[in-house]
């Protein structure tokens, strides 16, 4: 008898087995290498010191168009007509500029508080993957499947200031792996030979090329980065085998933790956090005190229930771990509310001894974004509805009838 | 003989019980009179133009009528007295057919109060009275139309034997008239003849030809009810999503005719119009509109005892009344939004005769309804037109 062929069959059925047996499905990391949140996580609410915005803004699937929402009195405040409506379209938005920044896969589109639209602002061959984004200097950076780097600096109307596209190799031969941009207004980026660079975004809008300092690093295939949001010279890195807190200006790294279960999700909102699971252990790892800190939980057994999770969000200042999860499969390694609408539910934990505070069920076939205080749920109504749910009780406000003025007449 | 006593007279005289036949098919028993003079007119032009007394077998029963009083009446004369009537019957059907052709030449005078006529010393009621002086007849309304055809017939030829003279003399009930002897020998007289002329009137089939004008409905009627269903384009304000430009639905009318022509008319209509927006919206308008006004009727074709000439056109002008609501709704939200108003409108029906009172008719209307939905921002600032088709009864 051939071994050799009875153990290839053999391997072959136990590892098929392996993956069939899973009970998530492996998590797509196609979409990795990204310079700040690939723009299906964007979100208008994720307002850098973590506070409850004011306004939100949000693209319609329904009537494909952007509004504006007061999230406190949920007052419809404007709407916008978008170019090539039948495209996805994300939002970026600014609270103290009242200015929102369109992206589609056809370039992007900007709204001052006037409502005037400044249409392609820059130029793109490709389509917008992700986009990195610091309200505070007017930093856009937008990234496209081609890896070409476009970087605006807009003034706090939404004004393009100054504006430029770069390619992806910033340095020698090496091409852009990942990055984002801190609220200091430096992009951090990994190069592929593993180095890292801070670029001075505003000597690279002077002189339109790239402007930046170089460090090497001892990591393979830096996948992503997220500076922190307390101290932005702290980046947490996630590249092919650890998850690592470096310190950008002393160029080192401060700690380090080995990958060696899946990584699912990697989240950006508010403080930077990888999830990590294997079997029914869930793993949460996180910066801390200049430390990378990992708090694992037992699925059920020790109480804890998660599905697929869809949307993480960690706030250390405020002790909160919220996150939604869905009992359908899920792909997305990044926030992404949207990625199914049906069988959703919002958990929320107090992080440091995982008390369950909140589990509200998300309405199906909503639109969903989250703030600190609020479930805002856009329903799939031509005429236009939207609930705020109030995490911290049951009261809710409704928006109704908004798109009532914008519905075509033929 | 019949005699009107002076005091029937003189309530003839006055508008409030008596009314002269007008003819135009537009007053309570014209059809009913003209017909019946119709069918004695004709009746007599045919006995006139008949060649042979043997066909025409005049003051005989004939078998249509078997079992029938004025065949009895028939069957009880001898052979003079047939010979007798047949005679008078044939010698005057000539003069009576023209007479009767001829316009005016029989005045016809309507009247509610009850006749009596003067026979020796006592009065006798009665159904109607002639008077030789004045070609006039006078019939009870009330009492003829609700007679038979057949009735009405023998009713109109007996007045009209009485407008005749025999041997320079008028006819009358009393006394004897040739072999018709007796105090009432003159009414058995004349009631052979007009069983007679009955007779022929059956035998030339003009009952059955009439009776299609008897039965198909009259225009005299004072009030109208009317059912229809309308179709109103909306006045509308394309650049709106929620214009709705048509709307249908039922209408229910009230008709009150003073005369001949003029009546007033009050209309409700609840119009529904439907709009389907994007993928899930619903539009809905709901439309009361009362509307009243004045009601010009005129009938276009002479001859009233013809479908055309029963047909006839209503001319309106009135005021309407609007309230509207409509409701727009998705699978999530729904919003009400309410208006009302008022307006002018004209309009016009034409009105064919079914049968049994029925009448159907079709329409069209302009209205100068403006309104506008505040919540919806839509405004119906133009003039609309509708058209309608729907049946009417007059009672």
């Amino acid at each position: 008898m051939d071994f050799k062929k009875l153990f290839a069959v053999i391997g072959t059925v136990y590892c098929a087995c392996l993956v069939a047996c899973t009970s998530q499905a492996p998590s797509d990391h196609s979409d990795e290498h990204i310079i700040g949140n690939p723009t299906s996580a964007v979100s208008s609410l994720s307002v850098q010191n973590g506070n409850e915005p004011q306004n939100l803004v949000m693209f319609d699937k329904t009537v494909r168009r952007i509004h504006q929402f007061d999230l406190s009195t949920m007052q419809h405040i404007r709407s916008f007509e978008v170019h090539n409506p039948k495209d996805d379209h994300y939002v970026v938005y600014n609270q103290n500029g009242n200015y929102v920044v369109d992206l589609s896969l056809k370039g992007l589109s900007i709204f001052n508080k006037y409502n005037q639209a400044n249409n392609q602002p820059i130029h793109f061959e490709g389509k917008p993957q992700s986009v990195a984004f610091d309200p505070s200097n007017g930093y856009l950076i937008v990234y496209d499947d081609l890896m070409s780097v476009g970087i605006l600096k807009l003034d706090p109307n939404g004004e393009v200031l100054k504006s430029w596209v770069g390619g992806a190799v910033v340095s020698g031969n090496e091409s852009i792996s990942a990055g984002d941009v801190n609220s200091a207004g430096q992009l951090i980026l990994a190069l592929s030979d593993n180095s890292m660079v801070v670029v001075d975004i505003e000597q690279t809008l002077t002189q339109q090329k790239w402007v930046f300092t170089k460090f090497a690093t001892t990591l393979t295939d830096i996948r992503w980065m997220a500076p922190l949001t307390q101290n932005p010279q702290q980046v947490l890195i996630r590249s092919a085998d650890k998850i690592v807190l470096m310190d950008i200006g002393a160029q080192s790294i401060l700690s380090s933790y080995d990958i060696t279960d899946d990584v699912i999700k990697m989240s950006k909102f508010n403080d930077p956090h990888v999830i990590l699971r294997s079997g029914s252990t869930f793993k949460v790892v996180y910066a801390a005190s200049s430390t990378v800190q990992v708090k694992t939980l037992y699925l059920k057994s020790g109480g804890f229930d998660a599905d697929s999770i869809m949307n993480s969000n960690l706030d250390l200042t405020r002790d909160t771990w919220s996150f939604v999860d869905t009992t359908k499969n899920i792909s997305s390694i990044f926030n992404n509310l949207d990625e199914t609408r049906a069988d959703r539910r919002f958990k929320r934990y107090r992080f440091s001894d995982l008390l369950a505070t909140n589990n509200k069920q998300i309405p199906s076939q909503t639109q969903v974004e989250l703030s600190t205080g609020y479930i805002f749920t856009l329903f799939p109504s031509e005429l236009g509805y939207a609930v705020r749910y109030d995490m911290n009780s049951d009261d809710q406000l409704e928006a109704k009838l908004f798109n009532l003025n914008y519905i075509p007449a033929n | 003989m019949k005699i009107l006593i002076p005091a029937l007279i003189m309530n003839f005289s006055s508008l409030a019980v008596a009314s002269t036949f007008v003819g135009n098919g537009g007053n309570v028993g014209d059809i009913e009179l003209q017909v019946t003079v119709g069918e004695v007119q004709q009746t007599f032009s045919n006995v006139a133009h008949e060649k042979s007394d043997k066909d025409l077998q005049l003051c005989v029963c004939t078998p249509t009528f078997e079992g029938r009083p004025m065949c009895e009446l028939l069957k009880k004369l001898n052979q003079e007295q047939v010979q007798y009537c047949a005679r008078y019957v044939r010698e005057k059907a000539s003069d009576l057919a023209l007479m009767l052709a001829e316009k005016n030449k029989v005045n016809y005078v309507w009247t509610h109060e009850r006749i009596e006529v003067k026979e020796g010393d006592h009065l006798r009621g009665s159904d109607a009275v002639s008077d030789p002086k004045t070609m006039t007849i006078t019939l009870n309304q009330d009492r003829y139309l609700s007679m038979s055809d057949i009735d009405r017939e023998f009713l109109m030829t007996h007045e009209l034997f009485h407008l005749t003279s025999n041997d320079g003399k008028l006819l009358t009930d009393e006394g004897d008239v040739g072999p018709f002897k007796g105090a009432d020998g003159g009414r058995q007289f004349i009631n052979a003849m007009a069983s007679s002329v009955v007779m022929q009137t059956g035998r030339y089939d003009l009952f059955d030809s009439y009776r299609s004008v008897e039965h198909r409905s009259k225009s005299y009627k004072k009030i109208w009810v009317s059912g229809s269903y309308t179709i109103q384009g909306s006045p509308s304000d394309d650049s709106n999503a929620y214009s709705i430009t048509q709307s249908t639905g039922p209408k229910i009318g009230l008709r009150y005719q003073f005369n001949d022509n003029w009546g007033i008319f009050s209309d409700y209509s609840l119009m529904t119009g439907d709009k389907s927006l994007l993928t899930s919206i619903k539009g809905t308008e709901t439309r009361a509109v009362f509307t009243g006004g004045l009601a010009y009727r005129w009938f276009p074709f002479e001859n009233p005892l013809t479908f055309a000439g029963q047909s006839h056109f209503i001319f309106t002008a009135g005021v309407d009344i609007m309230s509207g609501k409509y409701h727009l709704s998705d699978n999530y939200v729904s919003l009400d939004d309410s208006t009302s108003a008022t307006g002018a409108s004209v309009g016009c029906k034409y009105f064919i005769p079914f049968s049994g009172g029925l009448w159907g008719q079709a329409g069209i209307g302009y209205s100068t309804l403006r309104y506008r939905y505040d919540q919806l921002n839509l405004e119906y600032k133009n003039n609309g037109a509708s058209l309608d088709l729907g049946v009417s009864y007059g009672f």
